[in-house]
């Protein structure tokens, strides 16, 4: 199956291995993503000025150019595995489709490329593994992570908010889609209260105080129930983790890394994580070579 | 309706007077111990039009986690009354909140977070 992909900025600059570890698992399981040519930055965080269309120009213009290569796709969707893109391509797609007059607008104002026509659904990573099926990545499994116990933590911008219908990738109050997968390649999922809380967000620019209040309650939550590793699809939560991680123990570190990094080392294809990691989480998998 | 709310109704879409300050929304909110006042009060205060509420820190500090709208009994985008109390202090084009020039630790941070910042703190 073929379908368009839309990378984003931080897989592009800041980890490659999000983006690297994604295709190559997507390749293991028959899906070839295919980036978007020609994409900008989506915006990151969802305009909320219902006034102003200005905001969501980033996304529209990247759905524009996903428009024109569609047709030769297997599906009508666009896939990103970043969970601050998906929202916002998620929410800009649905107002306009949701919304005549703010389509118009934009589409008036924008006059080097075609109109967008919202035909598109935006899919994150997640939805599509589902919708694959689990139990197919499970037939895929070489090694079986078994005895790996995963924090899987989902922040924001997978779950909310829940108005209008079709943004969260779950049950937004209690997820599983993440803990399902975990199960799918042999990792035990560990529970922990903070799974679905807030990471601080872009705080960690000018107030990071705010972050490493709320980091530091998620990695020693996580840690205190047992966690060999937390995953996540988000770059800005696994920096702010990384963060939390710093300010509480330097030296006992617990690795925070992206989920399709350990579907990776499950099917057998290139994990990108770094060797400290690799190695770290390979003790904690009986039977596994290291 | 007072001018205030007008404005805020205006921006947010959502119509603050349907508030009726059970504090669901500050309740969930994970970021209430850096703020000054909670996002009920802020909301209260948009209700009375009492403008010192633009002065806060709260709408700053909210981080558009959005469990406030997911949890608000009365169906409120309380994240979204947030962001209308930072897009009218925004608007008024000489008010800085952030200097994007002066961002520490620029080549480590992840592009997101200093285009979210950029987005949620300048016009
Ligand atoms: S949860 Fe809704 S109704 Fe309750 S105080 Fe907050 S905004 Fe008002
Ligand atoms: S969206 Fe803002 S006010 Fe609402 S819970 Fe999150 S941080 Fe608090």
């Amino acid at each position: 199956m073929k379908v368009l992909f839309y990378p984003g900025c931080s897989l592009k600059n800041n980890y490659p291995e999000f983006e690297k570890s994604s295709i190559e698992v997507c390749k293991k399981l028959g899906i070839e993503l295919l980036e978007i040519p020609r994409w900008t930055c989506c915006g990151v965080n969802f305009s909320l000025a219902t006034d102003n269309v200005m905001r969501h120009l980033g996304a529209v213009r990247s759905l524009i150019n996903a428009q024109e290569k569609v047709e030769e796709m297997d599906a009508k969707i666009v896939v990103t595995a970043c969970s601050m893109c998906y929202n916002v391509l998620k929410r800009v797609n649905l107002t306009l489709k949701e919304e005549p007059d703010k389509l118009e607008t934009i589409n008036s104002f924008i006059d080097d490329q075609p109109d967008y026509v919202p035909e598109l659904k935006i899919t994150h990573l997640l939805t599509l593994l589902k919708e694959v099926g689990f139990e197919k990545v499970e037939n895929k499994v070489i090694m079986p992570l078994k005895g790996l116990k995963v924090a899987s933590y989902y922040g924001c911008a997978l779950l909310r908010p829940n108005k209008p219908e079709g943004i969260p990738v779950d049950d937004p109050e209690n997820p599983a889609i993440l803990e399902d997968l975990m199960k799918s390649i042999g990792a035990e999922p560990v529970e922990f209260p903070f799974r679905t809380e807030c990471c601080g967000n872009y705080h960690v620019v000018f107030r990071p105080d705010i972050v490493e209040m709320r980091t530091e309650k998620i990695i020693s939550s996580a840690k205190s129930r047992g966690a060999d590793v937390i995953v996540t699809s988000c770059p800005l939560c696994l920096y702010n983790l990384e963060r939390g991680n710093e300010v509480l123990d330097g030296r006992d570190r617990i690795p925070v890394v992206f989920f399709t990094q350990l579907m990776a080392l499950a099917l057998g294809t290139d994990s990108y994580l770094n060797d400290e990691i690799k190695e770290k989480i390979l003790r904690k998998i009986e039977g596994s070579p290291a | 309706m007072n001018e205030l709310a007008k404005r805020v109704i205006e921006i947010s879409g959502q119509n603050v007077y349907a508030c009726y300050q059970c504090g669901c929304c500050s309740a969930g909110c994970m970021f209430t111990e850096k703020m000054d006042i909670l996002p009920n009060q802020a909301i209260a205060l948009i209700q009375r039009g009492d403008k010192s509420v633009l002065e806060k820190e709260t709408p700053w500090i909210c981080a558009s986690c959005f469990v406030c709208t997911v949890r608000c009994p009365r169906g409120l985008d309380v994240a979204a009354i947030m962001e209308a109390l930072r897009e009218i202090k925004i608007r008024e084009r000489d008010f800085i909140r952030v200097d994007l020039r002066k961002i520490e630790n620029i080549e480590k941070l992840p592009q997101i977070a200093i285009t979210a910042v950029a987005q949620k703190f300048t016009w």
